[in-house]
């Protein structure tokens, strides 16, 4: 059983740096992927602070229990990684995700994100149906020609949908 | 020795295999984690066997099965954050002044 306090210190010391890594990953992608970058601070308290809490209780009880086959050191590195992640597991088969507010956006939402209403609106109208013309788009949002141009063109330009046929005949299907 | 490496490669090729199925990973994401986790637990089995404590008892195994997954699940973690640092590098904002007429 560890009792001394530097092996302790020691423990905390490697799942803080493995939940420090964890959380600049995180915060790394979410930067990434999102267009308006709004740092949540509580979700990352709370991410780094159960990663800590798992890195150092998880060592302390496997090395009790004689089931720590390597150093402690790595095992709390690789305990404070790894913690958010279980902790995301437990809230979201528990059912506390979101109160708690620890869970990540779907990668779907996180897209959805760079595209005004008006987009997300003819985006979903795709997904049940194989195109989508400028008439339709006008209809589906309330927005006159040059507005429903200039967003279908937007998301051509981005990639999400792809312009076929030419003049009255334009439709746009997804890419 | 082989044995133990294998038990490390199984055991973190199954770690990573959760976190592919929890992340809902392409079918690209697995063609290079699966042998890149399975080279790095194995590797680590390997060259660290003299300081890994082998016991005849069902929790030692436990306790190798439990941290060697880990280790795949969190180099698979690692891995991936890299490979999407290194392929999504942060854009350097350019903020141009405009200038009054």
């Amino acid at each position: 059983m560890i009792t001394d306090m530097y092996t302790i210190s020691m423990i905390i010391l490697y799942s803080v740096v493995g939940a420090f890594v964890r959380s600049l990953f995180g915060m790394y992608k979410s930067y990434g992927k999102v267009r308006i970058f709004r740092l949540n601070v509580r979700k990352v308290a709370v991410e780094f602070c159960v990663s800590v809490i798992i890195g150092t209780f998880g060592v302390i009880i496997l090395n009790g229990l004689n089931a720590l086959p390597i150093e402690i050191s790595l095992a709390a590195l690789i305990g404070g990684l790894t913690g958010a992640d279980i902790l995301n597991l437990i809230t979201k088969k528990i059912g506390l995700a979101k109160g708690l507010n620890v869970m990540n956006v779907s990668d779907e939402d996180v897209q959805l994100l760079e595209f005004n209403d008006r987009q997300v609106n003819a985006l979903r109208y795709l997904s049940k149906n194989e195109k989508i013309t400028s008439p339709i788009y006008q209809k589906l949002n309330q927005v006159d020609q040059n507005a429903a141009k200039y967003d279908l063109i937007q998301l051509v330009m981005k990639g999400k949908l792809e312009k076929m046929g030419k003049g009255r005949a334009t439709y746009y299907i997804l890419s | 020795m082989l044995e133990l490496t294998l038990l490390a490669s199984v055991s973190g090729i199954m770690g990573m295999l959760v976190r592919a199925i929890l992340e809902k990973e392409k079918p690209i994401f697995y063609s290079y984690h699966i042998p890149a986790t399975a080279i790095a637990t194995g590797l680590y089995a390997f060259f660290n066997y003299s300081s890994i404590l082998i016991h005849m008892s069902a929790i030692n195994y436990f306790g190798i099965f439990l941290f060697f997954s880990m280790m795949g699940y969190v180099f698979s973690d690692v891995l991936d954050s890299l490979v999407y640092i290194f392929t999504h590098p942060i854009p350097f904002r350019i903020v141009k002044r405009s200038r009054g007429k």
